[in-house]
């Protein structure tokens, strides 16, 4: 009775022993790099195109802040078809993942391109698919094809095909400016004016389902609040009041505009019913209130303001009407904008450096970190997917755009326009 | 009338002097910046009661850009004389108008500086009003940091571009 | 046995029948002299009626129909004046005429008014006879209704007694056939008890020699064991050293070839399962716990992938590899993220 007891315990306890002998090993560091992939040329045989469709995939990627492109001369071997694919290259080259293939007429100015995407660590194909454009919107194809691929590795719906917005100031004679409003793909490519006037021009804002934008524009030589259709090109005159007409911000149903206005002597949010013209008066205080922007959810507003000695950014609750601090750190935190999972605040910060720089808070920890690292540094906006940031930042005494990765990992500049660069602001996913 | 406007000015000019504080170094680059001609009259027109107030030659050679601190809206007392010179014009003439644009300098963000624009134009018109002038005669605008005066990335351009400038409109 | 269950209750049956039969002739013989008492008109008057009545009774004397009331008398006819005296005579004739039908017709009147009577007499007697023999009959019914019920409540009763009779016999049985059983279970148990007394004592003896015997096994074991768990204990601190080593450098390897994904999030965590073979190389990883995040996933298992041989595992004992390390699992969960 005895022994068998004890034989009992002797089994509990091997057992336990054996149960906890499966080594788990923990990895808590690794490498601040992004994912190699290698983006083969497509193979072409027609008339040369104007342009590069793998090129334009790599950038793509690499500018997401998820990848590392490959650079071309150091590719062994431009594989277009699956045969032609030999994984112990690329994976000798240190890639992760190959994306290749082809491209040929179908048609008048039509194009096919099939592309193919491989995993070369599991040496197995993840993608294959068919897509076709004409020669002439061959970057819309680029941007369709790096929206799918960047989804199938990372889960996050790519933001390739949307636009941006921007305001463009040049100094023609000693009097004379002109201030323009263009949009362009997200890398800032095809840029077209939407926009042009001798008075200045400020505040894009996208429509929540991008076919439309509010702006800020002097052309009467008073500031007044537009809406433009940007398939039709017509535009709307929103209510202009003595003092600001200034800072729209779209409400997430696309039903309301949020506005700052000094009509009742002081800069002021309001709230304005696009259908209804009903306005309605969102803060009440001596101070500056302004810059308000929506959370996704559309249960709050935020703004700057500075009630509290400093410019800080505030939340409004849009049903109990109670507002609170968001911002602490640092003396200047303005022109917020949210994530749309709604986790994340970039603004406008100066600490104790004494720069503006862009920021981001963790609404969830609270935490603030400085993402950017030059002095004037501005407009912060979020792309949809809330991955980039792109902003406003000086080149010299010249406003350039820039974008930076939520994480800070990338950091690069849009392409060079024509003069003084500013408020960029990105579109919604469109389509 | 002139005389309690008068004790009214010195009175707020008491008062501003303390809010502004000790700005002497701005003070000098915003003399600078306004150049000789400005900075003659600038001295004179304060204590020129003898001119004619009314008269267009009173207010001729007056300052018309007053500059303000970093993210303050304060008029400093430097532009004090000159703003009442301009009050006891547009005072003595109902039919003047005069436009006040705010502006701010380029740090900051641009809806923000809108703001403090207008707030600065705002200040600048209580200053004319509570020195006599009516309401109707000023039409305040702000440019925020659209128009700047002076570009570059130094407090000299800046302190520069943080200002009011008055403009009639009509005489 | 028998005879003398049954004798005793047929001589009460007997006696309880005869006992019944009695007073059923007292009631009988009560009821002869009560009918024989003189009573009151009524009972003459049912005899009489009953001679020429129909032998069914009906329920309620029927009524009598009432007679027509008589005719008024005529006038007599008038007379005229000439022949007055024979008018008179006539008169007075006729008058008299007249008086002895009058007095015809009262007689007459008289005679039917006292048929009448007569007959309404006859009617009520008729009435009255009937409710006379209802309430007779009732009267019988109720008695015979009666002695049913004295002749059922003394059989029940003799029944009861008889049932009490039979369940008191049956009760002293039983008692007496428990009783015999108690005193063998008790002689039982006493032998029974005395033969445990015997065995414990035995046994108690047996038992003191085995616990001996035990104290000292026990002892040589707890020898034997304590050396052998010193040796185990030994060689399990030196394999978890080894093991604890090999898990700081699988460690490095891996952290040496993670590339963080940019979605990543502290907080994250997921976990593979590397598959070794002894000479070091991965044969497979997989995902066991998924962070949630696609791409955090994919970066954990390609910092396996990519690491592709861990040499240093080929050194391990080949035992304790398979014990421990074929099969290892490994969590990445990022510290010191941005966010």
């Amino acid at each position: 009775m005895k022994k068998a007891w004890i034989f009992v315990l002797w089994v509990t306890l091997w057992s336990h022993l054996a149960h906890s002998q499966q080594l788990v090993v923990e990895v808590t560091q690794g490498m601040d790099s992004a994912n190699p992939i290698a983006v083969v040329p497509f193979a072409w045989s027609g008339q040369p195109l104007n342009e590069d469709v793998a090129a334009i995939i790599g950038q793509n990627l690499e500018r997401s802040g998820f990848f590392k492109s490959m650079a071309r001369e150091n590719m062994l071997s431009f594989p277009s078809t699956q045969e032609q694919v030999f994984f112990r290259d690329w994976r000798v080259q240190k890639n992760d993942y190959l994306v290749i293939g082809r491209m040929e007429p179908s048609g008048g100015d039509q194009v096919s391109v099939v592309f193919e995407l491989y995993d070369v660590l599991k040496e197995q194909r993840i993608h294959a698919q068919q897509v076709s454009g004409s020669t002439a919107n061959l970057r819309d194809v680029a941007h369709f094809i790096s929206d799918i691929i960047f989804e199938q590795l990372t889960g996050i719906k790519g933001a390739f095909s949307t636009r941006i917005a921007y305001v463009t100031s040049e100094q023609l004679g000693p009097n004379q400016q002109r201030f323009r409003l263009h949009m362009a793909d997200w890398d800032g490519m095809r840029p077209r004016t939407i926009l042009e006037s001798s008075e200045p021009i400020l505040s894009p804002a996208w429509s929540f389902d991008g076919s439309k934008l509010a702006y800020v524009s002097f052309e009467t030589s008073r500031p007044s609040v537009y809406v433009q259709h940007l398939a039709t090109g017509q535009r709307e005159r929103i209510q202009s009041f003595p003092g600001l007409n200034g800072a729209p911000a779209w409400s997430p149903d696309g039903r309301r505009l949020a506005l700052t206005l000094s009509k009742d002597g002081n800069p002021e949010v309001y709230v304005l019913d696009l259908q209804s013209r009903n306005l309605e008066r969102m803060t009440n205080n001596s101070a500056i209130d302004t810059e308000p922007f929506w959370s996704p959810d559309g249960r709050h507003l935020y703004f700057t303001s500075d009630r509290g000695g400093s410019p800080q950014i505030y939340r409004l609750d849009m049903s109990s009407r109670g507002v609170e601090r968001v911002t602490f750190e640092g003396n200047y935190n303005a022109r917020g904008r949210l994530t749309q999972d709604g986790r994340f605040l970039a603004m406008v910060h100066r600490g104790s450096s004494r720069r503006f720089q862009i920021a981001v808070q963790d609404l969830q920890s609270g935490r603030l970190d400085i993402l950017t690292n030059s002095d004037y540094d501005e407009s912060p906006s979020i792309a949809p997917n809330g991955s980039i940031i792109i902003y406003a930042t000086q080149q010299g005494t010249r406003g350039v755009l820039a974008a930076v990765s939520l994480d800070g990992r990338i950091r690069f500049n849009m392409p060079a326009a024509q003069g003084d660069v500013r408020e960029p602001a990105w579109s919604p996913f469109l389509r | 009338m002139r005389s309690t406007n008068v004790t009214k000015a010195l009175a707020l000019a008491a008062v501003m002097a303390f809010a502004a504080g000790c700005s002497s170094k701005s003070a000098k680059t915003d003399s600078d910046s306004m150049g000789a001609g400005a900075d003659a009259s600038a001295y004179g027109a304060g204590q020129g009661a003898g001119v004619g107030a009314g008269s267009w030659e009173a207010v001729a050679n007056l300052r018309t850009v007053f500059y303000f601190d970093f993210d303050r809206a304060v008029v400093r007392q430097e532009g004090f004389s000159d703003l009442e010179g301009h009050a006891r014009y547009l005072a003595a003439n109902p039919s003047a108008a005069v436009r006040l644009e705010g502006h701010a300098d380029e740090r900051g963000t641009r809806e923000y500086n809108m703001a403090l624009g207008e707030r600065r134009a705002k200040a600048v018109e209580r200053l004319l009003v509570v020195n006599g002038v009516q309401a109707r005669q000023i039409e305040t605008i702000s440019y925020g940091e659209e128009r700047p005066a002076v570009t570059g990335n130094h407090e000299g351009a800046w302190s520069q571009n943080r200002r009011v400038e008055l403009k009639y409109v009509s005489r | 046995m028998d005879n003398r269950s049954y004798r005793l209750p047929v001589v009460w049956a007997t006696l309880v029948h005869l006992a019944a039969v009695l007073l059923l002739l007292g009631h009988w013989f009560d009821l002869k002299q009560a009918q024989k008492t003189p009573r009151p008109m009524q009972a003459q008057m049912i005899d009489l009626a009953s001679l020429d009545l129909p032998a069914s009774p009906s329920p309620a004397p029927t009524p009598a129909p009432t007679p027509e009331p008589p005719k008024p008398v005529e006038p007599p006819p008038p007379q005229p004046r000439q022949e007055e005296q024979r008018r008179q005579e006539e008169q007075k004739r006729q008058e008299e005429q007249r008086q002895a039908a009058q007095r015809q017709e009262q007689q007459r009147q008289e005679e039917q008014r006292k048929a009448q009577e007569a007959e309404r007499q006859r009617v009520e007697a008729e009435r009255k006879k009937q409710q006379e023999l209802v309430a007779q009959r009732e009267a019988e019914s109720r008695l015979k209704a009666e002695q049913e019920r004295q002749k059922a409540e003394a059989e029940r009763k003799k029944q009861e007694e008889l049932a009490a009779q039979k369940a008191a016999e049956e009760k002293r049985k039983q008692e007496e056939a428990a009783k015999a059983a108690e005193e063998k279970r008790k002689q039982e148990e006493a032998a029974k008890r005395a033969a445990e007394e015997k065995r414990k004592q035995e046994e108690a003896q047996a038992k003191a020699r085995e616990e001996a015997r035990q104290r000292e096994l026990a002892a040589q074991k707890a020898a034997e064991e304590k050396a052998r768990a010193e040796a185990a204990a030994a060689a399990q601190a030196a394999a978890n050293a080894v093991i604890g080593d090999i898990g700081s450098y699988i460690s490095a390897m891996l952290t040496r070839n993670w590339m963080i994904p940019a979605s990543a999030r502290n907080g994250m965590e997921a976990t593979v399962e590397i598959q070794l073979l002894p000479n070091g190389e991965i044969a497979d990883v997989r995902i066991v716990k998924s962070s949630g995040d696609l791409a955090f996933d994919r970066s954990a298992e390609q910092a396996v992938r990519r690491t592709e041989r861990l040499p240093r595992v080929a050194e391990v004992d080949p035992l304790l590899f398979e014990r421990r390390l074929r099969r290892t699992q490994v969590v990445f969960r990022p510290e010191g993220l941005r966010w």
